[in-house]
C-alpha cells in the first residue's frame, strides 16, 4: 500500500496524470468535504478542490515524503481556501447556508431530521471552527495533523475542537452526548 | 449515535460532484498536459478562457500593464535575480509539509478542564466610579498602542483628539465621526466598495493615510462558471495601494496622491513624516523567457503614472536564496505629491519586522530553526542596506526585538530537538556580541519587553516563568531572577521604573490550559525576586470559550499611559457576545472600571474592536457601532451604528 503510494508519486513527480489520479483517489471525498462544509458553497468548493489539484500536480515535484501526501494536498486546499475567504471579506459577501442544506435534500443525500439539527448547527460555527471539526471528524486527521494545515499549534487545535465540540452538542441540546 | 459519528455520517453523506471524480480529473490533468499549458503558458499564466466579462477585463489588464511597464536600460542584474529564482525552482522545498512534533502543549490532557480553581487577593466584587482619576483633564486622547515612542504603526482606527477615523472591514469604508462628548456626528464616509480591501489607516498632519490591497484573481475565480481552462497562476496577485487623503476639512476629504506597490501589505511605520510601507510578493511561476522582467521583477506606481520595475541595484537577492519571494519595502515623505523616496527588494518572504527610530529590521523565519535578519539605516524615506545576519530560532513578534545603544537584541524560541529560548544581543554589522541560550528548556517565549538595559522575557508550559535579564554588558547579558505564577503574559508595558503591566492568559495550574484572560502587575524593584503584586482574572465561567490571549496584538489593546487604563474586547466564542472591559492599573492595583456589552455582528479573523479615549469619554467602536462611554458617571450616553 505504501509502496504504491511511493511509487504513485515517484510516477506522478514526472507527470504522470494516472498516478497523480490514483493518489488523489485516495483523498478526494475528504478535500471536497471539508472545502463544501468549510466554504458552504458547492460552487465555491468544486473551484477550491480543482484549483488546488492543478496547484498539487504542479508542485508535487516538491513532495519529498510520499506519506505526506494527504496533509500535504489538504494544506494546499486551505491555503485555497484562505484565499476565497478573503474574496468574501473583499466581496462582503455572506453566503447563505442555503444551498448546503438544499443539497442535503437532494435525493443523493438524505438525512434526518437529527442530522438536519446538526447541519443547522455547524452553520453557526465559524470557518476556522467547521474546517477543524471537518478534519477531525474525517478519519485520519489528528490534531497533529490538523495544526500543520492550518497552521496553529496542535494544544490549540485540541482545545478548540473541545469547545467546539461542546458548542454543537449544547446547541443541539445535549441530547447527543 | 455518538456526537462524532453522527456528525461523520453527516459530512460523509455529502454526494461529490461528477468533476471531481479521479477519473475526470485525471481527464482534465491529461488534457492539460497535451495541450502543453502546463509548459508554455500564455503571459507565463494559465489563462482560463472564459467567456466571462470578468476574465477578458482581467487579460485586458495584464496587457496593459506589460505594455506600459518601464524596462530599465540596464537590466543585467535582472538577469541574476532570474538565475537565482530558477535554482528555487529547481530545488524548492517550501511545499513540503515540515514535521512539526515538537511543538509545545505537546500530550497535555486537554479533557481536563478543571476551571474551579480561583485565585484570592482581588477585590473584584466593587466597581467604584472613584477609580477613575483623570490626571489629563484636557486635550488628551488615546492612539494606537505602539513599541517604540516616535515610530508609530498603522490601525484600524485613529484620531485627532476630535475627530475619530474608523475602518469597518464589514462595509470596507472608513467612517470620518466628529466627537463632542456623548454627540457623535457622522461627517463623511470613504468607501472603498468599488476599490480594494482597506488593511489600515495614519494620520498625519491633515492626510489621512489608507493603506488597502487588491487583489487582482478575486472576481476571475467566482465570476467565471465551471470551465476547466484554469487561470490560477498571475504574478503579482496582490498590489498594496496608499492613498492618501487631505482632511483639512474632515467633510469633504480630498484624494491627493496614491502609490501602488507590488505585493501583499504586511507592515508599514510611520517616523516624522516619513511613511515605510513592507509588502511580500511571491513569483508563482517563472517565466522561461528572462526577458519577461514583468513577470518576476516587482513594480510600483506613483499617481498613476507608468508602471515602474523596480532598479536592478535595489534588487537584493542572496544567490542561496531558498524561495521565489520578495520583500519589498518603500519609504515616503508624506508632505510631497510624489511621495516615493526610495523602493528595494529584498531575497524572500519575511515575517516579523521591528523598526526604530532609525532601521528597519526584517526577519525571515527559516523553517523554524533560525531567523534571517536583515538590517535597514533608514534616512528621511531613504533606505540603505546595512547589514545581514542570522540568530537561531524563531522569533514571536516585533516585541522580541529591540534597539539600544546601536545594538539589536532579539529573542528567540528553538523547537528544534529541544524545545529552550535564546537572547542575542548583535552589534550594528549583525555579528552576535553576546548571548544566553537555553533559557527556559521545553517551553516557549509568550512576550518580551526590552527596557533599556533591562530585559523581561515570560515563557510558559504550564507556569508562568517571568525572567529579568541584564543587558548592562552587550557582551555578556546575564538572568537576574525569575518568577513562576499560573497563567502567562502575551503582552507586557512598562508602567514605571517599578512596575510591569502583563496582559494574557490564566490557566490550569495543572494542565497549563488557558481558561480565561489575566492582567497582572509585577514590581521589578527586585530584578532577582520580581514579584506579581496584583492581578485580575476574566476566567470562564461554565461552558464560556473566551477569546485567548494570544489572539490579541498589541494593536488591540487601549492603553492610555497618563490615566493609567487598559482596554480590550472580551469576546465569548459560545454566547457570540463582545463585551468591553476598562481596568486601571495605576497605585499598584487592578481595578475593573468598565464592563460594557457591544453589538458586533460581523466575525473577522481579526479583532476588530476597540477602544478610544478623548478627555473624559471612552469611544468604543466595533465594525458596526460607536458607543459613547461618560467615564465620570460610567453611563452609556450614545451609539452610533455605521451603515
Amino acid at each position: 500500500m505504501q509502496a504504491q503510494m511511493s511509487e504513485n508519486v515517484n510516477k506522478a513527480q514526472d507527470g504522470d496524470a494516472e498516478a497523480f489520479s490514483q493518489l488523489y483517489a485516495g483523498v478526494y471525498k475528504d478535500l471536497y468535504r471539508v472545502a463544501l462544509y468549510t466554504l458552504q458553497n458547492t460552487y465555491d468548493a468544486q473551484d477550491a478542490v480543482s484549483q488546488s489539484v492543478c496547484d498539487a500536480f504542479l508542485a508535487i515535484s516538491k513532495l519529498r515524503d510520499a506519506n505526506a501526501f494527504k496533509g500535504w494536498i489538504m494544506k494546499i486546499l486551505y491555503n485555497n481556501m484562505r484565499r476565497k475567504l478573503k474574496e468574501y471579506a473583499v466581496r462582503n459577501q455572506h453566503h447563505a447556508p442555503i444551498e448546503l442544506l438544499e443539497k442535503v435534500h437532494s435525493p443523493y443525500g438524505e438525512v434526518s431530521h437529527d442530522e438536519m439539527d446538526l447541519m443547522n448547527a455547524m452553520d453557526q460555527l465559524n470557518k476556522l471552527e467547521r474546517t477543524i471539526l471537518c478534519l477531525s471528524v474525517i478519519e485520519g486527521y489528528s490534531s497533529m495533523e490538523i495544526s500543520t494545515i492550518v497552521n496553529i499549534r496542535p494544544s490549540t487545535v485540541r482545545s478548540k475542537l473541545m469547545r467546539v465540540k461542546q458548542k454543537v452538542k449544547r446547541m443541539l441540546g445535549d441530547e447527543t452526548s | 449515535m455518538k456526537f462524532d459519528e453522527k456528525l461523520k455520517s453527516v459530512i460523509c453523506n455529502t454526494d461529490i460532484p461528477d468533476d471531481l471524480l479521479p477519473e475526470n480529473i485525471q481527464k482534465m490533468l491529461s488534457d492539460k498536459k497535451s495541450k502543453s499549458i502546463f509548459d508554455n503558458p500564455k503571459l507565463g499564466m494559465y489563462v482560463r478562457l472564459s467567456a466571462s466579462a470578468a476574465v477578458i477585463l482581467l487579460i485586458f489588464t495584464f496587457f496593459s500593464f506589460s505594455v506600459n511597464v518601464n524596462t530599465p536600460q540596464s537590466n543585467g542584474k535582472y538577469y541574476q535575480v532570474y538565475e537565482a529564482f530558477n535554482e528555487v525552482a529547481k530545488y524548492n522545498d517550501e511545499l513540503v509539509t515540515h514535521d512539526d512534533n515538537n511543538q509545545a502543549g505537546h500530550g497535555l490532557n486537554h479533557g481536563d478542564s478543571d476551571i474551579k480553581h480561583t485565585f484570592g487577593a482581588i477585590d473584584r466584587g466593587s466597581y467604584p466610579t472613584k477609580n477613575y482619576n483623570a490626571k489629563a483633564e484636557f486635550d488628551h486622547y488615546t492612539n494606537t498602542t505602539e513599541q517604540v515612542e516616535g515610530v508609530h504603526e498603522s490601525d484600524i482606527i485613529k484620531t485627532d483628539g476630535k475627530y475619530i477615523y474608523r475602518l469597518s472591514y464589514q462595509n470596507n469604508t472608513v467612517y470620518i465621526i466628529r466627537t463632542e462628548g456623548k454627540e457623535l456626528y457622522l461627517e463623511k464616509k470613504i468607501s472603498y466598495k468599488t476599490k480594494g480591501n482597506i488593511a489600515e489607516m495614519y494620520l498625519n498632519k491633515g492626510k489621512l493615510v489608507i493603506l488597502s490591497q487588491i487583489q487582482n484573481l478575486a472576481y476571475v475565480k467566482h465570476l467565471s462558471e465551471r470551465e476547466h481552462q484554469y487561470g490560477n497562476y498571475i504574478e503579482g496577485k496582490y498590489t498594496t495601494v496608499m492613498e492618501s487623503y487631505d482632511i483639512s476639512n474632515p467633510k469633504s476629504p480630498a484624494l491627493s496622491s496614491n502609490f501602488k506597490q507590488d505585493g501583499a501589505y504586511a507592515t508599514s511605520r510611520l517616523i516624522g513624516d516619513n511613511l515605510y510601507l513592507l509588502t511580500n510578493k511571491t513569483i508563482s511561476y517563472l517565466p522561461e523567457n528572462q526577458n519577461k522582467y514583468w513577470q518576476y521583477i516587482p513594480y510600483y506606481q506613483q499617481n498613476d503614472e507608468t508602471k515602474m520595475l523596480i532598479d536592478p541595484d535595489n534588487i537584493h537577492i542572496d544567490k542561496n536564496s531558498s524561495e521565489m519571494a520578495y520583500s519589498i519595502l518603500s519609504g515616503h515623505d508624506l508632505i510631497r505629491e510624489d511621495s516615493l523616496q526610495s523602493i528595494h527588494a529584498f531575497a524572500g518572504h519575511s515575517g516579523q519586522y521591528y523598526v526604530s527610530n532609525d532601521h528597519f529590521y526584517i526577519t525571515s523565519d527559516v523553517d523554524g530553526i533560525k531567523t534571517k535578519i536583515t538590517s535597514l539605516l533608514l534616512d528621511n524615506g531613504n533606505i540603505i542596506l546595512k547589514a545581514k545576519g542570522s540568530v537561531k530560532g524563531s522569533v514571536r513578534n516585533q516585541f522580541s526585538m529591540d534597539q539600544y545603544d546601536g545594538n539589536f537584541r532579539i529573542a528567540t524560541t528553538t523547537d528544534t530537538d529541544k524545545l529552550s529560548n535564546n537572547l542575542f544581543i548583535l552589534d550594528k554589522d549583525m555579528k552576535i556580541m553576546g548571548s544566553i541560550t537555553g533559557i527556559a528548556k521545553k517551553e516557549k517565549i509568550k512576550s518580551v519587553r526590552f527596557d533599556n538595559e533591562k530585559a523581561y522575557l515570560v515563557t510558559f508550559k504550564i507556569e508562568d516563568p517571568l525572567f529579568t535579564i541584564d543587558c548592562r554588558n552587550p557582551y555578556k547579558p546575564k538572568i537576574l531572577g525569575k518568577l513562576r505564577i499560573p497563567g502567562y503574559s502575551t503582552y507586557m508595558q512598562n508602567v514605571d521604573k517599578k512596575t510591569i503591566l502583563g496582559f494574557g492568559n490564566t490557566a490550569n495550574h495543572k494542565t497549563g490550559i488557558a481558561n480565561g484572560l489575566k492582567l497582572s502587575l509585577f514590581d521589578i524593584t527586585s530584578q532577582k525576586s520580581p514579584k506579581e503584586i496584583a492581578k485580575y482574572e476574566i476566567k470562564e465561567k461554565g461552558d464560556e470559550y473566551l477569546m485567548s490571549a494570544e489572539e490579541y496584538s498589541h494593536k488591540d489593546l487601549m492603553i492610555d499611559t497618563v490615566n493609567q487604563l487598559i482596554g480590550f474586547e472580551v469576546y465569548d466564542y459560545d454566547k457570540e457576545k463582545s463585551t468591553y472591559y476598562l481596568f486601571s492599573y495605576g497605585d499598584n492595583k487592578i481595578r475593573k472600571l468598565l464592563k460594557v456589552k457591544l453589538v458586533t455582528t460581523y466575525y473577522s479573523e481579526e479583532i476588530s474592536v476597540r477602544g478610544t479615549i478623548i478627555d473624559n469619554y471612552l469611544y468604543i467602536s466595533s465594525d458596526d457601532e460607536m458607543i459613547a462611554v461618560n467615564l465620570l458617571n460610567e453611563i452609556k450616553e450614545n451609539t452610533l451604528t455605521f451603515k
